[in-house]
């Protein structure tokens, strides 16, 4: 089920609007401590402090806190640098990712990309329903998925990895595509244009359970 | 002549087995080679390399690039008896698109993502392996492809996907220099191979779909540093109005609307395409290279770009040593069905009008006609039939999309072609694939694809493919031959009287470069869509070939490169 959009707080103490797994529920999460966060060390020190922050939503180890925030732990590095940078210049908007890449240079992006790009990527164990592949498979041959995301839907370097991300994520930002609300890239927009909600859904279940 | 068309029979007809060559000569060569022994490339190699029948030294063979190889010790009658004589595996199973390079039994090939090999060309063996370290930012359409590297001096040169020029000692793989191209943030990238000549590394770049602004470049092949440049679209992109195409077709163009905005936006030189991914053909006694420009940026949506977007679509000649103006002749002017100019173009004599030999350059093109030009002013002599099926050229985009044969796939794509000259036959690969066009204005995405709509496959039609003799001095097909699936990867005729070429389904085929007849099938076990090759050590001859499938058209993908010899 998809969460109805709600207000996001930040900074450290981050309201939980939906979650996933076990660590759900209208609590109010806390920052994970710094200490404990591997290669935190060889960031810049503002980026240092910032990083606890992102992991509140986007999980310590890796695993989303939020039903709407994507796995970016063991993403390609472009991809996540040109997502901070297109949520900067406000080419992709969300209330949230505007307001908190807002200040940060260039060579800041870069270094946060650097740094969640070698963190390992984590194992949802997900599970899609009957008959999801061949819908999947038949969109993907339509769409030629594959020539951009490559096989195995791993993706590389400016094109995202798609194979084990959250469903209920992908759910979200393919629709968003679909109505042009994730404006920065009008190819991906026009691909999804043409699929239903349901072929949606059903192509996020595929790839969040691959 | 009159033209045959057949189907190409199924691989069962023909002996497939892999057997094993004797191990006898394998130890003795062993020694010969490793490291031992790797001779310079010179100019005067490059220069000669049309009539060399030992080394295969540029991407296409040679300057004039005939992909026509000298040696006939395979031909047609002893065909029969090639099996691979050794297969080597790389350590990346994507997309494989090189052509291998052959410099005195040393064989140096390249995967996706920019690994490169050196071999032993007798054995298949690894002398030594180089990894280019990607930078985090590439932008690139079609798959993580690259076409191989020139040799030239004691080193190998390969442009990258994070558009880098590397420069590697032949003999170790060790890197000497690295030099940037272009910013891959803005969506460049490399995936041809560069071409060596006279100190100087020529590249030109990735990026029509970026909205980038076209380029060749020469570099300086001691140091890396940049010589000239090129720009493909020029500051003026204006042109002169066509309103009808190199055939003659009326395009369909609004000429009033497109003054209006030109004069509202000015002209749009910064971010019209224009890129240039194959090798060009260098004319050494003219001191000029000749090369394609692809298609202007945003592919399908004229209305951000007015005029012809010159030299878009286009055969363009400029002066080897300063890199200016020749001359041009532009195919499609304002084209808004990415049916542009790829092939790498070929030098070759062709009958003019009046049937007197003339210098001449070729080009196929994705439109599925063969050009042929003269080569001392770029003019159209003639066009061939069409090798694919056209259908409503030209129906403008549609929002809902408009059907038009052929589709963006189409035609000979990026495919070099290959040509006998004895026979005056070109030999092309097509592609036939059935799309609808879409049209949708978007603004300039900052190097983002930028497609200006979407092209898509109409899933209920018939796709194959189709291999063309194309007779360059009437324009005539001679004979053709149809294969289930859409060709592309190029094409190579040998002495022998073969035109060698591989398929997606993974049948690697030799054909009567005269008849079209099939001698010779081989089933590699994942996509052969890559230029084949061939070479001769200790006077024996060898076809190579890399099967690793293919992004674009989801071609099943391996890791392989097999050479084959003939057996007793
Ligand atoms: C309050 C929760 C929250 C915090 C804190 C947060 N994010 Fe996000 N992040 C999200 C959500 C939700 C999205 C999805 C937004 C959208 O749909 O555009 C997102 C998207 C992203 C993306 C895009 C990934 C993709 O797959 O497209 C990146 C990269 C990212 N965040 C990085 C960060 C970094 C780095 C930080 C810390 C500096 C951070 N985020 C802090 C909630 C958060
Ligand atoms: C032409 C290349 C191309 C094709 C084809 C393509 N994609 Fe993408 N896709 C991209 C790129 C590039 C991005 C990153 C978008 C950006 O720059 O913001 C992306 C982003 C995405 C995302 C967002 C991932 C995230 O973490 O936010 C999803 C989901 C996605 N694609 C699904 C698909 C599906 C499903 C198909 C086939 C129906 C497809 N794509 C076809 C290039 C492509």
């Amino acid at each position: 089920m998809l969460m109805k959009r709600g207000r996001w707080f930040l900074p450290l103490c981050v309201a939980v609007l939906g979650g996933i797994g076990s660590s759900i529920g209208a609590q109010t999460e806390r920052s994970p401590a710094p200490a404990a966060i591997p290669g935190l060390d060889q960031l810049s020190g503002h980026l240092a402090e910032l990083v606890p922050m992102c992991l509140a939503c986007h999980g310590e180890n890796g695993v989303p806190n939020h039903a709407e925030a994507p796995i970016i732990d063991g993403q390609h590095e472009g991809y996540l640098y040109i997502q901070l940078r297109d949520y900067k210049n406000g080419s992709r908007k969300h209330e949230v990712m505007n307001e908190i890449v807002k200040d940060l240079s260039r060579q800041d992006i870069r270094e946060l990309a650097a740094f969640f790009a070698k963190r390992p990527w984590p194992r949802l164990q997900q599970t899609a329903e009957e008959g999801d592949d061949v819908v999947a498979e038949r969109l993907a041959s339509a769409g030629m998925c594959k020539e951009c995301h490559l096989s195995g839907y791993m993706g590389d370097s400016t094109v995202p990895r798609l194979a084990g991300q959250l469903t209920s994520y992908l759910v979200v930002t393919m629709r968003a595509f679909k109505t042009k609300e994730r404006a920065n890239n009008a190819a991906m927009s026009s691909l999804l244009d043409t699929f239903t909600d349901e072929e949606i859904d059903a192509l996020a279940r595929y790839l969040g359970a691959l | 002549m009159k033209k045959h068309t057949r189907w190409l029979a199924g691989a069962s007809f023909f002996v497939a087995a892999a057997t094993a060559v004797g191990s006898a000569g394998a130890e003795e060569v062993k020694g010969a080679t490793k490291y031992g022994d790797m001779r310079t490339v010179t100019q005067r190699m490059l220069n000669a390399a049309a009539g060399d029948g030992n080394n295969f030294l540029h991407t296409n063979h040679n300057y004039k690039q005939t992909r026509f190889y000298p040696n006939a010790q395979i031909n047609t009658s002893n065909v029969h008896r090639l099996r691979p004589a050794w297969i080597f595996q790389t350590e990346v199973k994507e997309t494989m698109e090189t052509t291998p390079i052959v410099v005195n039994g040393v064989m140096y090939v390249t995967t996706a993502f920019n690994h490169v090999y050196a071999l032993d060309a007798r054995t298949g063996e690894e002398l030594w392996h180089y990894k280019h370290k990607l930078g985090p930012i590439t932008v690139y359409c079609c798959g993580p492809n690259n076409r191989g590297v020139a040799a030239y001096g004691d080193m190998v040169y390969m442009g990258t996907l994070d558009a880098k020029l590397v420069a590697l000692d032949a003999k170790t793989g060790k890197l000497v220099w690295e030099t940037e191209i272009a910013d891959p943030e803005l969506g460049y990238s490399e995936t041809m191979a560069p071409t060596a000549v006279d100190g100087k590394i020529l590249i030109g770049t990735n990026g029509g779909e970026y909205g980038i602004r076209g380029f060749v470049k020469a570099f300086d092949a001691k140091t890396g540093k940049l010589l000239w440049t090129f720009y493909t679209i020029p500051e003026n992109s204006v042109g002169v109005w066509a309103t009808h195409d190199a055939t003659g077709r009326d395009m369909k163009r609004n000429i009033a609307a497109e003054k209006e905005a030109l004069a509202k936006m000015g002209d749009p030189y910064k971010t019209l395409g224009g890129g240039v991914w194959q090798n060009p053909a260098v004319d050494l006694e003219r001191r000029r290279v000749y090369f394609v420009v692809g298609n202007p940026s945003p592919d399908l949506d004229g209305s951000l770009r007015p005029g012809d977007n010159l030299y878009t679509d286009s055969l363009v000649a400029v002066d080897l040593d300063t890199g200016k103006y020749i001359c041009h002749f532009q195919y499609i002017a304002h084209d808004v069905w990415d049916l542009d100019a790829v092939s790498p173009p070929i030098l070759v004599d062709v009958k003019d009008k009046d049937g007197k030999l003339v210098p001449g350059v070729i080009h196929g093109g994705k439109t599925g006609h063969i050009y042929v030009h003269k080569r001392d002013d770029c003019s159209l002599i003639r066009f061939s039939e069409a090798m694919v099926p056209q259908e409503n050229m030209w129906t403008l985009p549609t929002k809902e999309g408009a059907r038009m044969l052929p589709g963006a796939n189409g035609g000979v794509e990026w495919s070099p072609m290959a040509v006998d000259e004895r026979l005056g036959l070109a030999y092309a690969m097509n592609l036939h694939q059935p799309m609808t066009y879409h049209v949708e204005s978007t603004p300039y995405p900052g190097g983002k694809l930028w497609l200006g709509g979407a092209f898509k496959v109409i899933p209920t039609e018939e796709q194959w493919g189709i291999l063309s003799a194309v007779d360059y001095h009437s324009g005539k097909i001679r004979w053709e031959v149809k294969t289930p699936q859409p060709l592309i990867g190029g094409v190579l005729a040998t002495a022998g009287g073969l035109v060698f070429f591989g398929e997606g389904n993974g049948r690697f085929n030799a054909l009567d470069a005269a008849t079209g007849a099939q001698l010779w099938s081989f089933q590699a076990g994942a996509g052969v869509n890559a230029p084949p090759a061939s070479y001769t050590v200790d006077g024996k001859q060898y076809i190579v070939v890399a099967a690793g499938g293919n992004t674009q058209l989801d071609y099943k993908r391996g890791n392989a490169i097999i050479a084959f010899s003939l057996v007793d």
